[in-house]
């Protein structure tokens, strides 16, 4: 072999193995790897597999402590802050396409009053800025939210109250518990201050309560809503199934919100943008980008649920139980587990 | 504070001054008389741990011929650290020495 072939062997394969490390640690990636190489000069090329799975190694050691840098660096508190008020906003609406289209007695029971109530009294504290408001309504919207899959206001036993995701339908009640319960963890990370300016106030208040707005807008006027059909099966007396119903049962029982794909394609959307936005200013805002991070993951179960449901990744119903869902959840985790890396990344940088 | 051989030898390599990477694996090896072998990557990750534990530093850094150079030299930690465990070593040795001398000073005796 002559002496150009060898230093071009040498230099590829410890070049190689010297990707391993991470970005932030290029500097010492490339001291490794020219040690790696002063060595395969001074022992002989039969010492290079074993320099270049060294210099691999150490570059793969370095990456886990390197994440858990990042991620220790990254401003989780900021993050939870600024994620308040979108939040709220996103559950008040979710709750209303819940209410509008099939409530239609009064006085509304304390369910609806919890979540309705609850919701908008977190658009509001989150508007103010104001912790303990925030949190209120947030802790009311979660615990009427998760009360009827415990069992509570349904009169049916806990094994028959619905499952989260059952058959091919995507709760969505069901998917807002996470997102309440970062809700309740991003109005106890908002800062002990005094109330914002009037004029910025109002300015927050009208964000928040904008996509209610253009919910109702979309929802009302409502048509006469649907009630609750319920259909039995029995044996009848040669055996066969007999259908009866159906029985018209109590409007809305327990909050679940029939997939909506409007709803669902505007969730969809706007999480998208903000995946996209917050990327792209993460240089400056890393905050921003971790809180789409931390949505992200808190939805990425529904998120799998509704790509199973919607024609682009349709797959045969068998699958639909087993560990298709949580496979395909683990896509979005990923991304928002990317995101949450460049926010520690961009922020222990700034540090 | 126990050093492993390695350690030993890498801190031993520092004591007559700075040396780059590829300078204090061959003088570890040499003075461990071909005992302690390193790759670069377990170099790089073993002064990693030293320079976080006090041991060693970094002093500067320079490209020769392209390639890049990292020296590193000894902390007044380190120089305790070596110098302690080679005492520990001596006394060690020391002890085992003792015992073959006796018996060899016993048969004499008698």
């Amino acid at each position: 072999m002559s002496a150009r072939t060898r230093r071009r062997l040498v230099e590829g394969v410890t070049g190689l193995a010297s990707l391993t490390f991470p970005r932030t640690r290029r500097t010492d990636g490339r001291v490794v790897r020219d040690c790696a190489r002063d060595s395969v000069d001074g022992a002989g090329l039969w010492a290079l597999p074993r320099e270049g799975v060294s210099v691999a190694w150490a570059g793969l050691r370095t990456r886990p402590r390197e994440a858990a840098f990042e991620l220790r660096s990254a401003p989780w508190r900021e993050a939870l802050s600024v994620l308040t008020l979108p939040l709220a906003a996103t559950i008040l609406v979710v709750w209303i396409f819940g209410f509008i289209p099939r409530y239609d007695h009064w006085p509304l029971g304390e369910g609806w009053a919890l979540l309705l109530g609850g919701s908008l009294l977190a658009v509001i504290g989150a508007a103010l800025q104001h912790r303990w408001l925030t949190a209120l309504g947030a802790t009311a919207t979660l615990v009427a939210a998760a009360g009827p899959y415990l069992g509570a206001g349904t009169e049916t036993a806990l094994a028959d109250t619905p499952s989260f995701f059952h058959g091919w339908r995507v709760d969505i009640g069901a998917a807002s518990l996470f997102p309440t319960a970062l809700l309740i963890a991003g109005a106890l990370s908002l800062p002990r201050r005094s109330l914002p300016p009037v004029r910025a106030l109002m300015a927050r208040l009208a964000l928040g309560l904008a996509p209610a707005v253009v919910a109702l807008v979309h929802l009302l006027p409502v048509p006469q809503p649907e009630p609750t059909r319920i259909y039995t099966s029995t044996l009848g007396p040669g055996g066969e199934v007999m259908i009866i119903g159906p029985t018209f049962g109590p409007p809305y029982p327990y909050p679940w919100i029939p997939s909506s794909r409007p709803l669902i394609a505007a969730l969809g959307i706007a999480l998208a943008v903000a995946v996209v936005v917050t990327w792209r200013r993460a240089r400056t805002h890393p905050h921003h980008v971790l809180a789409t991070g931390l949505v992200l993951t808190s939805v990425s179960y529904p998120v799998a649920w509704v790509a199973i449901r919607f024609d682009p990744v349709a797959a045969p119903y068998w699958l639909y139980n087993g560990a298709y869902p949580l496979l395909l959840a683990a896509l979005p985790l990923l991304l928002a587990l990317v995101l949450m890396r460049r926010a520690g990344r961009t922020a222990s940088q700034l540090h | 504070m126990e050093l492993r051989p390695a350690s030993y030898f890498v801190l031993a390599s520092l004591l007559d001054g700075p040396l780059h990477g590829y300078a204090i694996s061959s003088r570890a090896a040499e003075l461990s008389e071909g005992e302690v072998r390193l790759t670069a990557g377990t170099l790089y990750g073993a002064l990693d741990r030293m320079a976080a534990r006090g041991l060693v530093e970094v002093e500067r850094e320079e490209t020769v011929g392209g390639r890049l150079r990292r020296y590193y030299r000894l902390t007044g930690a380190g120089r305790e650290a070596v110098v302690e465990e080679a005492e520990r070593l001596a006394s060690a040795a020391r002890v085992v020495q003792e015992r073959r001398r006796r018996p060899r000073e016993a048969k004499g005796l008698a």
